[in-house]
């Protein structure tokens, strides 16, 4: 009886919310914690997932370009061929050849693919499905007090106030934040030990795509050019019109390799720096925006469990 | 950055298969069916130094990505941990449900 008093006393005599931040950085220090998974951070990694996410298939689609576009130059060499026998090589050869870049191409999709694991597993951490799954069962605990005490109050003819809704919502936002604290530390040691490897692969990948384009490159995709202009221009031009829309197609195919070369280059850089970003955020020391945004998520829980409190209030009205 | 000898190489060999594409247009048999099949030794020998590069790199990315593959592991570690705390709580909380329903059953019976 006097415990029960004791809550209504706390619930008329204190401001609910006060209660709440009080419990909750109770929470965050007894939990040890150094930070929350804030707003902010969040944001950050879900724009870094979606990047990696998409930019994983880039490396393999250069390759399976290359794989098509060695294939034909053997084809066009088949049908200028000096005898059926060397055609027969040259279509050979084309398919023997496209399917070894292609084993290449799907090599480097597998190893790339790593990335989108990466960004599952950031997505992971810092999703909010760990609090939600809580929420549930808390709403129902907060449900069952009530009804246990509104039983009593009927068979008893006493008049105590429902204080499970109060509890419900202190347990989610203490739940809650200690939650938070321990998603932000798991993505934190992520972050850092992966950081040494995004630069590593990103690099590695850099390097794949070099090969193809730029300055000290082999120059693939300009050589594999270079061959078909020059078949075109010895042999290909007594061929019919289709040949010279065919060649026009695969000039224009040509151009958006180069193009999706430079892109994907850029790319691996641009994922490089957009983690070193994001370490930064997950890893740097609380400036005063940082503080007012953990205390903006402080009290985004609070408001959670204020507005989870109301719910429930609703529920047993 | 790739070999700058392999890029000489090749690049001699690129400047002969075109001599050889141009002669060979121009060529009467048999000189034409010899150049085809210069021809065919020097595409060979390109695709073999091309094809050697391209598998380094791509063994190259393997391999980092195998470095990063044990920074996930651990990351799904850590996520598992975390759920086990969120049902814990929800364990508690069933508890906690029980118990109230075993109290409200009670005090309706004293």
């Amino acid at each position: 009886m006097i415990k029960v008093v004791t809550v209504n006393e706390l619930k008329n005599g204190f401001r609910f919310k006060s209660l709440l931040i009080i419990l909750l950085l109770l929470t965050v220090c007894l939990s040890g914690c150094v930070g929350l998974l804030i707003e902010s951070q969040v944001m950050e990694i879900k724009k870094f997932s979606a990047a990696s996410n998409s930019y994983s298939d880039y490396p393999g689609t250069v390759i399976k370009a290359h794989a098509d576009l060695s294939f034909h130059n053997q084809l066009t060499n088949a049908s200028s061929s000096v005898n059926g026998e060397n055609a027969f090589g040259f279509i050979e050869k084309g398919m023997e050849k496209y399917k070894k870049i292609t084993e290449l191409g799907e090599r480097a999709d597998a190893a790339c693919r790593i990335l989108r694991s990466y960004s599952g597993i950031l997505d992971k951490l810092s999703s909010d499905t760990y609090t939600t799954k809580t929420q549930a069962s808390l709403e129902k605990l907060g449900l069952q007090l009530d009804h246990s005490i509104k039983e009593y109050n009927e068979i008893t003819k006493s008049s105590l106030t429902s204080f499970g809704s109060l509890i419900a919502a202190t347990l989610r936002g203490i739940s809650s934040v200690y939650i938070k604290s321990k998603q932000h530390k798991a993505i934190k040691m992520v972050v850092t030990e992966a950081d040494p490897m995004i630069e590593e692969i990103t690099n590695s990948i850099t390097e794949l795509l070099e090969t193809y384009v730029g300055e000290n490159s082999l120059e693939i995709i300009q050589a594999e050019r270079d061959d078909l202009q020059t078949w075109y221009e010895t042999v290909g031009y007594k061929q019919p019109l289709s040949t010279a829309l065919w060649v026009a197609d695969e000039l224009e195919a040509i151009e958006s390799i180069l193009i999706l070369v430079e892109k994907s280059k850029k790319a691996a850089i641009d994922l490089q720096k957009a983690h070193k970003v994001l370490i930064t955020k997950i890893e740097k020391k609380m400036d005063l925006k940082d503080t007012i945004e953990v205390i903006e998520t402080l009290v985004e829980e609070v408001e959670a469990a204020k507005e989870f409190k109301e719910k429930l209030d609703k529920r047993n009205s | 950055m790739v070999n700058d000898e392999i890029k000489t190489v090749l690049d001699e060999i690129r400047g002969l298969k075109k001599d050889v594409q141009i002669k060979k247009a121009n060529a009467k048999h048999p000189a034409k069916k010899e150049l085809e099949d210069i021809f065919i030794i020097l595409d060979d020998l390109e695709d073999d130094l091309i094809f050697s590069e391209l598998e380094k790199k791509v063994e190259n990315i393997e391999k980092s990505s195998r470095k990063l593959k044990s920074v996930i592991k651990k990351g799904k570690e850590k996520s598992d941990e975390i759920d086990g705390i969120a049902r814990k709580i929800d364990k508690v909380t069933d508890i906690l449900d029980k118990i109230a329903n075993i109290a409200g059953k009670a005090a309706s019976i004293v």
